[in-house]
């Protein structure tokens, strides 16, 4: 099989114009085809084995996992977690187990660890970000969970202790896989609730269908 | 920089017991425990002017396919973390080479010979070896396990003392135990031995652990060695003569180990301290 | 003594010192030659007995025992481990190697088996070296240059030549050829040839005189070049074969050994050339005294290959020098009969002739080592008459085999672990490098329950870009924070009471641990794209190490090795 410059300099590591030159001063073994300088698949690794180079396919962290990231909206997690009205409960924990009760979660993860890592984050530093809003999340991301924000309007203000000593109102649990998607989903959140007319909306939302509309509408505006 | 101690071991009842002694010390020093399980009859260490073919008598290779399973339960009962050498190179396919770049070494009194008497006064050729040339001290623990509450340094004044008695403070400031000096003056005064002191930077460390100084004018050595606890850890050094001095006047290691039975830290000559003494 | 010695000017201590070794090297050569001698005395009183044919493997379970339980030594012919010491060791050589393995090889070789005793001798003149440098404390490189001395004053001790001997330390064992090297190794190697010579003359005489070479047996090199390549290639590659397998169905070293024995006893049955070392067939063959033809001499060019291969391939102790250069020569001779064959008409330059080529050609292919070859033929012959033709087959048959087997028999097993390391070579300096060197303390930890806002507050405080998560309670590493990884979450202020500084750990960061050799190293900082990796050692965070500091040290490292 034959690879061409720009193939081998991505197996390599280095620019097309180191390849050039080392073809140049006859460093690595090449043939011509077609006028042009191509190189022999099996011939150039066993030149690397000689020399002790790696070739690389792929790389320990991968630019693909990267790019599935920027694809995660917010909207995508709201949509996936599901949005629960009247969600009861008189203090921090009952309303975490209300709310985990309500959340459809995928076979192998267990219900009472979940709940677990959610109160040992809130018991780190509470979740309660101010305006009534609240972000419980696992203390270690639980893999193969998520992401999915699920929503949970609950029927009465709690105290969780939070910044702006307000009670809260609505939760917005945050279950990702990795942090980086945690922070990701974060802070497309933290966006939102900066917006006062969200937050006049949020008080009075009623429906899933609205509060999915109303987030496309902000992550429409970031693009 | 790797703070560990170098123990090989031995998968018999006395093994246990030093390794019992191999914990023991890494806990009070603060150090990690690093074990070598023999696979082969022998190994190599190379030093910085000596290679050391180190034999082992045929109990370090006593049941091999349960020694790691043996050893490792021993690490975790005492709270600690079980790491094992793979050496990595070898000189022949049946030499490997041990890594030297260690803080501390536990060595019985004899590797190679197991039906040598385990008494005072045998220290095994190999051991001798590797202190004269190693980098580290190296511990000889009593034969059965005994616990240690305290630290005796000898000091005749030497370099090698000076080198000893640094070990001295930091064991005794990592482990909180208290540190003891052990002079027999040869008709210097008191105030020599602490100029000396002085001169080498360890008085007042010595004197911020509150040090006591078993401090002999006069009387037999042997007599006076009485003084020195039975829980006591011995730190002394050793060949830092040439070998002329030591077979003209004798060396206080050769005194020390063959009279007394405590746990000992012998500093050899090539010993490097790493540690800052504040 | 020490201390006169030590305020002479370091060359002309390593002048003195390097003749020392090469009386050492020569005297081991010496005692091993007088025992092989003494031994076949011993056996020759044995001739004509049915139960002759068992001696080899007398022999090699004798030596295998004496070697393990006595000597408390392994086996293998020694010359890799020389090797092995100068490149990664500093030159450092158990002292037990320089008398255990004479020994040995003598009751190996003495009761027949086929091998021979330069390898023993090279590693015991090595050791030899190694230990007197040890005894006036020197460094390393110097160290190095007498274990080069040693290696080449045995050599030139067995042969009579110098040159040979010079050639074959910097060409196998330390695979350099440097001024400073050479001062030491010259005298060694001059000074050993000189002792041997006083005390047992030459190995191989040659008082054969002229040759006459024509055009044609110039050519015919080409011809022979490719039979010497294809049976160097045949002898390494069934060491190699005999070995493994001798390996796996026996375990046990006695047994194998005195198997090994025995099959080259059969051997020796029909073809008595094949045992022991072979100089007195050798010096038959370049006299012109052997009389059998040329199926004969295939045979036996075979027979002793095999024989070869079964003493050293089962654990007996002895090197491939000798059984090269009897396989040469009885190839040289059927070389020879052959081109008679063919072009009966033509005026060949004579058996001796070929012989000592095909000598050459087998010594440099299997060794690697073309110089050596080429200067031994010249030495034994004494004279430059068949200098282009010698050079013609070496260097031919050393470039074929090379397309077969790339290492010498010396560094197979040394290449086949990555431990192969030539002077100035990226690998070699890479491996001089300690990992230790290379860290870099400074850095600022942080706990893993900070909130993000007191983490920016130190952010501004320090120049760093990385930070180590570090547990409080029992100082574990938990993790390490890039600050490029965050840019994106620093500047909403809503968020610095709502993020941990444990969530902002990138986890899949990969580790470095003090034990790792820096070759593995650079690999994972190709894979990872990063520029500086935490170095973690027992679960405690030790420092950061940063491409950029691997070359600039890399950089100096190359520089100080440089000869002006």
């Amino acid at each position: 099989m034959s690879l061409s410059i720009k193939e081998v300099a991505r197996m390599m590591n280095l620019p097309e114009i180191t390849i050039i030159r080392w073809i140049k001063q006859g460093k690595i073994p090449f043939y011509l085809k077609d006028g042009r300088y191509v190189f022999n698949e099996k011939q150039l690794v066993s030149w690397a084995k000689m020399h002790n180079i790696s070739l690389r396919q792929r790389d320990l962290r991968d630019k693909d996992d990267k790019d599935k990231e920027q694809k995660i909206t917010l909207y995508k997690a709201i949509n996936k977690g599901g949005v629960f009205f009247d969600v009861g409960g008189e203090n921090v924990k009952e309303v975490l187990r209300e709310s985990i009760n309500l959340i459809e979660l995928p076979s192998g993860i267990d219900k009472e660890e979940l709940f677990e890592k959610l109160i040992q984050r809130e018991e780190l530093c509470s979740t309660g970000i101010g305006d009534g809003v609240a972000i419980p999340h696992p203390r270690h991301p639980i893999p193969n969970l998520g992401p999915m924000v699920p929503v949970f309007f609950l029927k009465k203000e709690i105290d969780f202790n939070a910044i702006d000593g307000k009670p809260v109102f609505v939760l917005f649990i945050i279950l990702s896989p990795s942090t980086n998607i945690h922070l990701r989903l974060l802070s497309c959140l933290s966006f939102c609730l900066r917006d006062k007319d969200f937050l006049k909306f949020l008080k009075k939302c009623d429906s899933k269908d609205s509060l999915l509309n109303k987030i496309q509408e902000l992550e429409s505006i970031t693009g | 920089m790797k703070n560990e101690l170098l123990h090989v071991f031995r998968n018999t009842p006395f093994g246990r017991e030093t390794l019992f002694q191999s914990i023991y010390f890494c806990k009070n020093a603060h150090i990690s425990l690093k074990v070598y399980i023999p696979k082969y009859k022998q190994f190599l260490m190379y030093f910085e002017n000596e290679v050391i073919t180190v034999d082992l008598d045929d109990s370090y290779l006593r049941d091999p396919d349960m020694a790691r399973e043996h050893a490792e339960k021993i690490i975790r009962e005492a709270g600690l973390i079980p790491n094992f050498i793979e050496p990595k190179s070898y000189t022949a396919s049946t030499l490997p080479d041990i890594p030297v770049d260690f803080e501390y070494m536990t060595c019985p009194r004899t590797i190679s010979n197991l039906s040598a008497k385990i008494g005072l006064g045998y220290i095994g050729p190999k051991v001798r070896h590797i202190i004269k040339n190693s980098s580290f001290p190296v511990i000889i623990p009593t034969p059965v396990y005994k616990e240690w509450k305290s630290i005796t340094v000898f000091f005749g004044g030497s370099n090698n003392a000076g080198k000893a008695t640094r070990f001295g403070i930091e064991i005794s400031k990592t482990s909180g135990f208290p540190i003891y000096l052990f002079t027999q003056a040869e008709g210097k005064p008191r105030s020599y031995y602490e100029e000396l002191l002085e001169q080498k930077g360890l008085l007042s460390p010595l004197k911020e652990l509150d040090f006591k100084w078993l401090f002999f004018k006069k009387g037999d050595l042997k007599n006076n060695l009485y003084e020195i606890a039975h829980d006591t850890l011995v730190v002394i050094g050793a060949y830092g003569h040439g070998p002329i001095k030591e077979v003209l006047f004798g060396s206080m290691m050769e005194l020390i180990q063959s009279y007394l039975p405590n746990n000992m830290l012998i500093v050899g000559p090539n010993c490097t301290v790493s540690f800052a003494l504040i | 003594m020490r201390f006169s010695i030590h305020n002479v000017d370091k060359r002309i201590q390593l002048i003195l010192i390097g003749a020392v070794v090469g009386v050492g090297g020569a005297l081991a050569s010496v005692v091993l030659n007088r025992t092989l001698e003494l031994g076949r005395e011993l056996i020759s009183s044995y001739k004509g007995n049915w139960y002759l044919f068992l001696f080899p493997a007398i022999g090699a379970v004798l030596s295998t025992f004496f070697l393990i339980y006595i000597a408390k030594d392994v086996g293998g012919h020694g010359v890799p481990e020389v090797i092995y010491s100068v490149t990664k060791r500093g030159g450092l050589l158990r002292l037990r190697a320089s008398f255990s393995r004479l020994i040995s090889c003598a009751l190996t070789i003495a009761s027949g088996g086929s091998a021979g005793p330069e390898s023993p001798v090279v590693i015991s003149g090595a050791s030899i070296g190694s230990n007197i440098a040890c005894l006036f404390r020197m460094r390393d490189r110097q160290r190095i240059m007498l274990v080069g001395g040693g290696s080449a004053a045995a050599i030139a001790s067995i042969f009579n030549a110098p040159v040979a001997g010079i050639a074959f330390s910097l060409e196998a064992i330390l695979g350099e050829w440097t001024s400073t090297s050479l001062i030491t190794i010259a005298v060694a190697s001059a000074v050993g040839t000189e002792v041997s010579h006083i005390f047992q003359g030459n190995q191989i005489p040659f008082e054969g005189g002229s040759f006459s070479i024509s055009r044609l047996d110039l050519a015919s090199c080409l011809g022979l070049s490719l039979f010497t390549c294809f049976t160097s290639v045949l002898l390494m590659k069934l060491l190699r074969i005999i070995r493994k397998s001798s390996n796996k169905l026996i375990s046990s070293p006695l047994l194998r050994a005195g198997c090994g024995g025995l099959l080259v006893g059969i051997i020796g049955i029909f073809l008595p050339e094949v045992l022991g070392e072979g100089y007195g067939s050798i010096r038959m063959v370049i006299h012109g005294h052997y009389s059998y033809g040329i199926a004969a001499a295939g045979l036996i060019v075979l027979g002793k290959i095999l024989a070869t291969c079964l003493t050293i391939g089962t654990g007996g102790i002895g090197g491939l020098f000798a059984p090269c250069l009897v396989i040469g020569s009885f190839l040289g001779f059927f070389y020879f009969k052959l081109l008679l064959l063919i072009a009966p008409s033509v005026h060949w330059a004579g058996e001796a002739y070929f012989a000592l080529l095909g000598m050459a050609g087998v010594i440099s292919s299997v060794l690697q080592a073309p110089m050596t070859g080429i200067f031994l033929i010249t030495e034994i012959t004494e004279g430059y008459q068949v200098l282009v033709s010698v050079v013609l087959v070496s260097v031919i048959s050393v470039c074929l085999s090379r397309l077969f087997e790339p290492f010498s028999v010396y560094h197979q097993e040394l290449a086949a672990k990555g431990e192969l390391l030539r002077p100035r070579t990226d690998r070699r300096i890479l491996s001089e490098l300690n990992i230790v060197e290379l860290i870099d303390q400074n850095y600022r930890p942080v706990r893993p329950d900070m909130r993000l806002k007191e983490f920016i507050e130190i952010i501004k405080e320090t120049k760093f870009h990385f930070f180590p998560v570090i547990d409080p309670d029992d100082n574990r590493y938990i993790g390490l924070i890039h600050i490029d990884d965050i840019r994106a979450y620093l500047f909403d202020p809503r968020l610095y009471d709502t993020i941990l500084v444990e969530e902002l750990i990138d986890p899949t960061i990969p580790t470095i641990s003090l034990e790792q050799e820096l070759h593995e190293i650079i690999d994972i900082f190709d894979y990872s794209h990063d520029a500086t990796l935490p170095v973690v050692h027992n679960e405690r965070f030790m420092g950061i190490i940063s491409k950029s500091k691997i070359l600039d040290h890399y950089r100096k490292e190359l520089i100080v090795e440089e000869e002006i």
